[in-house]
């Protein structure tokens, strides 16, 4: 052993530090000439990215030009470290100390000239803070930035600087402080052994652009650790100076100064390596603290194995928004995608991650993402700063993300919020009994959800941010995905159907979420969800069964379900991703009417050129972009998605159809009078609506739930009872939203008796009761409204539920009206099981689950009931009942004597 | 000043000469030509769009332009949840309305002038390049 010692000791005898770092230059140079011939400064990414790619041995010298280079500045720093240590500088002459002490900053400007012909994202920031940097030393004429970057982003004058100059001087520099340039045979064989390993195994890295996290130079990292706290950019240069004045002063320094210098450097280093390991290892996306190994950092690493094989013989491959992908060398044959997400323009990484500069498969797919989208990964998907990055505070604050509405009311009938109208955020939800209530039985259905398996999206899908809306799985795609899990692409999988991922957003992409709590999917389509035993006896229905078991039965579909549209007519792209806005309630983040299309007053217009970015994307997408001019939606000021002002009328394109449907304005009936103005278009054009009457609610000790949020079993769960499910015309009731008194469409919200004691540490007293209607646009339109006597004469568009209202005769002339419920009075307040109110009463708030909400008052109901009174005998298209729209106390004023009037 | 001491001085003389020539002769506005883009603006919108170089911000009647670039060092922004826009290069976060929300930037976001071209009604900024 010791002989075996000796020896190296003997083959290694004279090789200093500063040798090492001399060989390494030198090998540097000269690869660094091999490397000129494939490297094209004008399009440096593609450059690199091609020889990483296509070009093993091109490669081959770049690692060694990179290896080499970072070989020769830690074997600079140890040197002048220790040539620092000597005791007696004064030999030497000033002008050679001056050129001395400029050797480390020549190197250091080598290494990050280098550092910018990467021409990656890391490379293209670094160049506007070192312009910025020299600017703060020039910023009138700027000349040292021009000087040494250039006029503009090209790289052209780094090259030279690269290439000639800054080589030039720093070899200038060795030869006349070595006195030699050829290092010694032992020393450059030694730096070639320590060199084998990483440039055979290691490929330096490139900056894929679609990582978040951005760093410089190792060397220069603790510079930008430093610049992050510090303000004033002007002080990097004084602390600069300050180092290299030291330097300059140790030649001259007496030996109680020289040892007090000496001690300054050292803590120079050593803070300056705690600046660096601080910037290496505890910085992530946007200079956030994060723990190492974890982040958003996906591809800044791509260590490769360096394997000299020609791999891409006969292959080209595919320059995406990263530059060249190594993705389609194996996956070339991919199709079934979107124009505007075809891998041949995107690349493959920018939604899967992964490593695109690898040819190695192992390599290739470490960190990638499957399944991209989900609000988890869509920072690093969908919402890359290449992308869509717009869409992502957009999505995290959509109601469909936060559930604002839904948690609020939930939290304030079980007591916990003061208000149903509070905004909340699903990330804060607890696990308070109403917490756990929601967790347990409600909260699949957010775009928070994560999309956990491949495959179409269907009856059962919940959630899965951006695929929830925009994953399309045709028939090839659902194949190829049957042969993947069957294991047929197990070696190979060059060719293969994938889904598309496109702005066709279909009503079966809303069915899954939509379908439950107000079901508007299902009656939409025409079905209303009921129970077995209420199929009993009736012959002859639609049925209809969901994957999830529900029953349907059908009942009758919205008129514009009926002529082919889809969801997205109306709701557009803000509407439902979102505009940014935090909303409390669905109603306030749906800006579209009825009357945006059926309207009387001359609407506002929108040309080519009034259109945003996205607005004009969309329509360019649907192929609807030369349909001008574009119609604004009253409420939102948005151009509505399909309609549109066709010479003096306004048609409807319905997206992807290829015929204009007339928009018909509101019919006389509708805006006769002034008696019906406050009625919003569904109370009357609502055909029906789905009730659901009574629900009792209670937690299960002993039973094991699932909660939906945190995907993990719960000890107890909340379970619910449902009395019945029915469809009728909706109830109304008086909305004072925005200040205006509008009547709107109501049902059932929670019908519900609340069994909060059973939850584990209630008190016996939280047993409660609560009859609350929710505003309800069923989504069941019919061209003909509603029937006078169906409100006028109709316990339950009053809210008194199903029954048998009359109107009876008291005496001459009088008359008075009767109600005898359907259902059995509850227990609890004494009303019907599905009442709002008592018959020609009132009650007590609460009353709705929104605060503005609130049923008729005993006076209002008087006056509607006083015309239905009228309708009993007349006929509602009878002159008479028609000149009551125009004032109906002049009817009554003018009655006959065989009229009964209302007591 | 001995003889040989100003022989020795000439080089020095020489060098700043070169210097001072140097930098008049690659002045920013000499060694390229400035020259203006044009960014149209959509008067509809989303609330806050980002283009290459451009952060578009619409709150009011009208709507503003912010260069997208850090005050503190010139790094490109990034669009980030919230509508912050973060420097990924040493952590300035910027409100959309432009101003600094934390550091190092100390300045708010270069806001850009939005003219509007009477004849098209389309608004538009402008920014330089060279």
């Amino acid at each position: 052993m010791k002989c075996g010692t000796a020896a190296m000791k003997a083959a290694f005898a004279g090789v200093s530090y500063g040798g090492l770092a001399s060989a390494a230059f030198l090998l540097c140079l000269l690869s660094g000439v091999f490397l000129s011939l494939h490297y094209d400064p004008a399009n440096a990414l593609l450059s690199l990215s091609g020889i990483l790619l296509y070009n093993p041995w091109a490669s081959f010298w770049r690692n060694l030009h990179f290896w080499s280079a970072q070989f020769m500045l830690v074997f600079l720093l140890i040197h002048l470290w220790g040539y620092l240590r000597r005791k007696n500088f004064t030999v030497l002459r000033p002008g050679v100390w001056f050129r001395l002490g400029m050797a480390l900053p020549l190197a250091f400007f080598l290494m990050f000239t280098g550092f910018l012909l990467k021409g990656d994202a890391d490379s293209r920031q670094a160049s506007l803070i070192f312009r910025n940097l020299l600017n703060a030393l020039d910023p009138g004429e700027q000349w040292l930035a021009a000087s040494l970057l250039g006029p503009g982003e090209t790289l052209l004058i780094p090259y030279l600087h690269h290439v000639a100059t800054a080589s030039i001087l720093l070899l200038l520099i060795v030869r006349e402080h070595a006195r030699k340039l050829w290092p010694g045979s032992r020393t450059f064989i030694l730096s070639l052994l320590l060199l084998a390993i990483p440039v055979l195994w290691l490929i330096p890295p490139l900056h894929d652009g679609l990582d978040p996290v951005l760093k410089g130079p190792w060397y220069f990292a603790g510079l930008q650790e430093l610049l992050h706290w510090i303000t004033e950019p002007m002080l990097v240069w004084i602390l600069g100076l300050v180092f290299i004045m030291l330097v300059w002063l140790l030649r001259t320094a007496g030996t109680r100064t020289a040892k007090l210098i000496r001690t300054g450097l050292l803590l120079y280093t050593l803070s300056y390596a705690l600046l660096t390991v601080m910037a290496i290892f505890f910085r992530g996306a946007q200079w956030q603290l994060t723990v190492p190994g974890q982040g958003e950092n996906r591809g800044r690493y791509p260590w490769v194995q360096f394997v000299l094989a020609d791999h891409a013989k006969g292959l080209t491959f595919t320059d995406s928004l990263a530059g060249k992908e190594s993705c389609l060398h194996c996956h070339d044959r991919f199709r079934g995608f979107s124009p505007g997400h075809d891998p041949r323009q995107i690349g493959c990484a920018s939604c899967h991650g992964g490593n695109i500069f690898s040819m190695d498969q192992g390599i290739a797919h470490r960190h990638m993402t499957t399944i991209p989208g989900d609000l988890a990964n869509v920072g690093r998907s969908c919402g890359l700063a290449a992308c869509h990055p717009e869409m992502l505070p957009r999505i995290r604050n959509s109601l469909m993300t936060r559930l604002s509405g839904l948690i609020a009311v939930n939290h304030w009938v079980f007591g916990e919020l003061p208000s149903p109208d509070s905004l909340f955020d699903i990330h804060r939800l607890g696990q308070s009994p109403a917490g756990l209530h929601l967790r347990n039985l409600c909260l699949s259905c957010h775009l928070g959800n994560p999309k956990t398996e491949s495959g179409p999206l269907g009856e059962s899908s919940r959630g899965g941010a951006c695929l929830a809306c925009h994953l399309q799985y045709d028939r090839k795609a659902e194949k190829a995905l049957l042969q993947y899990r069957m294991g047929r692409f197990r070696n190979e999988m060059r060719e293969y159907d994938h889904p598309a991922v496109s702005i066709r957003t279909g009503n079966s992409h809303c069915f899954g979420c939509h379908s439950r709590s107000g079901r508007i999917a299902l009656s939409y389509e025409g079905w209303h969800e009921c129970l077995e035993e209420d199929t009993a006896g009736k012959a002859g229905g639609k049925y209809r069964v969901l994957a999830d078991g529900r029953l349907l039965e059908f009942v009758s579909a919205d008129v514009h379900h009926e002529i082919g549209m889809q969801c997205t007519d109306c709701h557009d792209a803000m509407e439902v991703m979102g505009d940014g806005n935090l909303y409390r309630h669905k109603e306030e983040a749906v800006k579209i009417r009825c009357t945006d299309c059926h309207r009387i007053a001359p609407p506002v217009i929108f040309q080519a050129e009034d259109l945003d970015y996205e607005s004009a994307k969309i329509r360019r997408l649907w192929g609807m972009d030369s349909l001008l001019p574009f119609i604004a939606g009253d409420i939102s000021g948005r151009p509505l998605p399909g309609a549109r002002l066709r010479g003096d009328s306004m048609v409807f394109r319905i997206r992807g159809g290829t015929a204009d449907l007339p928009l018909r304005p509101p019919a006389p009936a509708c805006v006769r009078g002034k008696v019906h103005e406050s009625l919003s278009c569904s109370s009357c054009h609502t055909a029906w609506a789905p009730r659901c009457i009574g629900c009792h609610t209670a937690f299960s000790p002993a039973e094991t739930g699932w909660d939906h949020l945190a995907k993990k079993e719960t000890k107890g769960q909340w379970t619910e009872q449902v009395a019945a499910f029915v469809h009728s015309l909706p109830s109304l009731g008086v909305d004072h939203r925005e200040g205006k008194r509008v009547i709107r469409t109501v049902v059932p919200g929670m019908i519900i008796s609340l069994d909060q004691a059973s939850f584990p540490g209630s008190a016996e007293k939280d047993r409660s009761f609560h009859r609350l209607y929710a505003p309800l646009e069923a989504h069941t339109t019919m061209r003909k409204g509603r029937s006078c006597k169906s409100c006028h004469n109709d316990p339950v568009a009053l809210g008194y539920g199903e029954g048998r209202l009359e109107f009876v005769a008291t005496g001459p002339g009088l008359g008075k009206w009767q109600f005898i419920p359907a259902y059995e009075l509850s227990g609890s307040d004494k009303l019907p099981a599905d009442a709002w109110i008592p018959f020609m009463g009132e009650r007590k708030p609460p009353l709705a689950t929104r605060s503005t909400l609130r049923p008729f008052t005993p006076a209002e109901q008087r006056r509607i009931l006083a015309p239905g009174a009228c309708l009993t005998c007349h006929d509602q298209h009878s002159p008479l009942m028609l000149a009551s729209l125009d004032s109906f106390e002049r009817l009554q004023k003018n009655m006959s004597p065989a009229c009964r009037k209302m007591e | 000043m001995k003889r040989k001491e100003f022989i020795w001085l000439l080089p020095a003389f020489f060098i700043l000469g070169v210097a001072w020539v140097w930098r008049k002769a690659v002045r920013r506005d000499r060694l390229s030509r400035e020259r203006i883009r044009v960014i149209p603006i959509a008067a509809r919108g989303e609330p806050l769009q980002m283009t290459r170089d451009v952060i578009i911000v619409r709150s009011g009647d009208r709507p503003r332009a912010f260069l997208g670039r850090c005050t503190h060092l010139g790094c490109r922004l990034q669009l980030m949840t919230g509508g912050q826009l973060v420097c990924p290069c040493h952590g300035s976060v910027f409100g959309s309305d432009g101003r600094v929300e934390r550091g190092p930037a100390l300045k708010s976001l270069r806001e850009l002038p939005v003219h509007l071209n009477p004849v098209t009604k389309q608004y538009y900024t402008e920014i330089s390049e060279t």
